[in-house]
């Protein structure tokens, strides 16, 4: 058996040990896992597309050459819109929910806003959508180098 | 004031120099209902005239600066609330071990001491001013920190540590946003005349930031 038999019928076996959920509840939940925010799918462009070609056209500033790049820009920048409005979305939505259960405007101790009091609440979610918009960012920055040459 | 954000008064034009879409970006869900438009307002004019942008990508790292640097402003004041419940608690705290034996016994012996000391307490918590007293007791928190031996840093101190994952994950907040920003501006660098610009308008701005958490 060469290498890379042993490793293909290893690795055959050790991905037999990694089916996914077994159980309704596990497969219930990871049905969920690319609904729960979106940020890893493409664009959708019938939401997008009007938005996505109006951008790209001003990014491509009537230079032919430079389609693809203006294209991956708007598509990045696009991203990185969608990313920012779930932050403020989440905000509010942790606001709105503390208000109603009445900690009040001023927070429980008279400190802090309603927004910093969301910004405590959400914080692991925030720092995990920080990583989002740091991609689209990067991806964005790459398009860019190509445009300004 | 939550319901109804105040109306959104970035000029679309004096010159008709926010471009349409920029605006509509800034516009767009960024900000939630319940906080300070003209507050984000301002911090854009701030940059946008000093740095006078020109052309699309240029507006769109502008936007990236302001949002970054609200990012950071926002996650600073929920730091800084953070922080000042925390030291409420470690107030708290202490007035729980003030009620213990071993602390009443170390001011049992001061004129009006407890009365007063429970006043400061009362008035802390409420955030009013404690009565006066004539007697030789603890005319003022500072003072009645001595007694235990602490200063005003060390309910700071004692407010942070007890927010320890808490406050980490604030910094690092704060420290993604940084980051964001000045990748920015090291890719508008590389068109050194906005990068001085922008540079500029951002020490300005995080001045007047850092003003308010002095």
């Amino acid at each position: 058996m060469t290498t890379s038999d042993r490793k293909r019928s290893a690795n055959r076996a050790n991905a037999a040990h990694s089916t996914g959920p077994k159980t309704q509840a596990g497969k219930k939940r990871a049905s969920r896992n690319a609904l729960r925010h979106g940020l890893n799918l493409p664009l959708p462009l019938d939401e997008f597309g009007p938005e996505l070609a109006a951008l790209a056209d001003r990014l491509q500033d009537g230079n032919p050459a430079k389609a693809g790049a203006a294209r991956s820009a708007a598509i990045a920048q696009l991203h990185l819109e969608r990313v920012r409005r779930m932050k403020a979305f989440i905000l509010l939505e942790a606001a709105l929910a503390r208000r109603d259960a009445g900690s009040g405007s001023a927070g429980t101790d008279g400190d802090g806003d309603e927004i910093s009091l969301a910004v405590t609440d959400q914080i692991a979610r925030l720092l995990t959508l920080d990583g989002y918009e740091r991609k689209a960012l990067s991806r964005r920055k790459r398009a860019f180098r190509t445009l300004v040459v | 004031m939550a319901d109804s954000p105040p109306p959104w008064r970035l000029p679309l034009s004096p010159e008709g120099y926010i471009p349409e879409d920029i605006r509509k970006m800034m516009l767009d869900g960024f900000l939630t209902s319940f906080e300070d438009f003209e507050a984000y307002e301002k911090l854009v004019l701030m940059i946008v005239e000093d740095v006078q942008p020109r052309g699309q990508i240029e507006w769109l790292w502008v936007k990236d600066v302001t949002d970054s640097t609200w990012d950071i402003y926002r996650a600073r004041r929920a730091k800084a609330a953070s922080l000042a419940m925390g030291r409420k608690d470690a107030i708290r705290a202490l007035r729980k071990a003030y009620e213990g034996d071993r602390l009443m016994a170390s001011i049992a012996s001061l004129e009006d001491g407890e009365d007063e000391v429970d006043d400061i307490f009362m008035s802390l918590e409420h955030g009013s001013e404690p009565k006066e007293y004539d007697g030789e007791g603890l005319h003022s928190f500072p003072i009645m920190l001595e007694r235990f031996g602490l200063t005003e840093n060390s309910l700071q101190d004692i407010a942070y540590n007890n927010n320890l994952p808490k406050m980490e994950a604030f910094d690092r907040l704060i420290d993604n946003a940084t980051a964001r920003r000045d990748s920015v501006l090291r890719e508008v660098d590389r068109r050194r005349d906005l990068g001085r610009r922008m540079r500029e308008a951002i020490q300005t701005v995080d001045a007047a930031i850092d003003a308010e958490f002095e």
